[in-house]
């Protein structure tokens, strides 16, 4: 069930929300690093992965949701429930 | 445009919120057995909330003219009582030929604990024994990718189980996937901060089709909005969609699944009579 309209105009109906997207962004990391302790940030595993998360939205491709999604999900092990 | 919101816990809402809908188009819901906030501490308990579902609640939609319908279960978050837990299940059948109720659900796991596969196996054993559809809740975050492959691993443990009455909820992009390559049914569900946006909804459309899936409000008594499937309808048609193709994702699959229960007696609403009392007695 593809999309009848075309990449330029979607990008013309999505641009101010990616916009308005990086700026929630950039202000909610400037928030966090003005923060007393900010430094302590760094090493938190969730900061780690929304710096992931960003690395994944810079790069080429069709499915960067689901990238995110998958970034952000426990692992699975298959056969889990072999000896049950 | 009508429309069918197949998740919606409307126990949790306020009578004006039906109206509300029905202005909007909706002209049914289904309402699965979930989580009250807290966890309640015995079978009678969970005898009245069935009671309630099953009798108060299609009366009250009633009166804005909504077809109500509902799913029963208990809930993963309380499958870690496991005694309570099967004293539930067993108490079931006691409900499975009241009017509107469509079958087991929403059952599920919710942090993937042995427990809960425990009481989700149970459901299913109970769901085969008396041939009843099936409605899945999947986990909220980090866990949901996790849970819901263990839910279709379990799922495809019992050669009972036809996947065309099952219907796995609350799927989103790394899930969708997983529950159609095996021939489920699936269902978005639209929420302000968790779960889907509209726009993210219809990406997924986009992406996998209109076949067997359906979008839902899941409105409860949490941050949640009742008329989200109008916000999904909205999307859609500024996307350019014809009126015919949205409306087979939030009416029509709705009804064609459902309709494999043989207690979905759905009146279509060009037809439909609001035959509720007249008079409101909230006393």
């Amino acid at each position: 069930m593809p999309s009848s309209q075309s990449a330029s105009e979607v990008f013309d109906q999505v641009y101010l929300d990616i916009r308005a997207g990086l700026l929630v962004l950039g202000a909610s990391l400037d928030r966090v690093d003005r923060g007393e302790g900010s430094e302590l940030i760094e090493g938190d595993l969730r900061r780690e992965k929304i710096q992931s998360g960003l690395e994944i939205l810079s790069s080429p491709g069709q499915n960067r949701a689901e990238q995110i999604q998958v970034l952000f999900s426990d692992p699975y092990q298959s056969g889990w429930n072999a000896d049950d | 445009m009508y429309f069918f919101d197949p998740h919606v816990h409307m126990i949790s809402r306020v009578t004006d919120d039906y109206e509300r809908m029905a202005r909007m188009g909706c002209v049914a819901v289904s309402e699965p057995a979930f989580w009250a906030g807290f966890d309640r501490g015995s079978v009678d308990g969970f005898r009245d909330y069935f009671r309630q579902l099953t009798e108060f609640e299609p009366t009250r939609a009633g009166w804005s003219g909504v077809q109500h319908y509902s799913w029963l279960c208990i809930n993963a978050k309380e499958a870690e009582n496991v005694e309570l837990s099967r004293e539930v299940i067993a108490m079931i059948p006691e409900f499975l030929d009241k009017p509107g109720v469509l079958g087991i659900g929403e059952i599920g796991l919710n942090k993937n604990t042995p427990n809960e596969c425990t009481i989700f196996r149970e459901h299913i054993e109970l769901a085969m024994r008396t041939n009843e559809l099936i409605l899945i809740h999947t986990p909220h975050l980090d866990d949901k990718y996790k849970g819901t492959r263990m839910i279709i691993d379990m799922l495809l443990e019992d050669d009972r189980v036809d996947p065309g009455r099952v219907l796995i909820d609350h799927v989103e992009e790394h899930t969708v996937g997983l529950a159609r390559e095996e021939g489920f049914w699936c269902a978005m569900t639209l929420y302000p901060l968790t779960k889907c946006t509209p726009s993210r909804a219809a990406d997924i459309i986009e992406m996998y089709g209109d076949e067997r899936i359906m979008v839902n409000s899941a409105g409860d008594w949490g941050p949640s909005n009742p008329t989200a499937v109008p916000d999904f309808i909205m999307e859609l048609r500024r996307r350019g969609y014809a009126e015919s193709r949205i409306k087979k994702i939030v009416y029509d699959n709705p009804i064609e699944y459902f309709s494999g229960s043989e207690r979905f007696e759905f009146t279509a609403p060009d037809v439909f009579r609001d035959t509720a009392s007249s008079g409101i007695d909230t006393e």
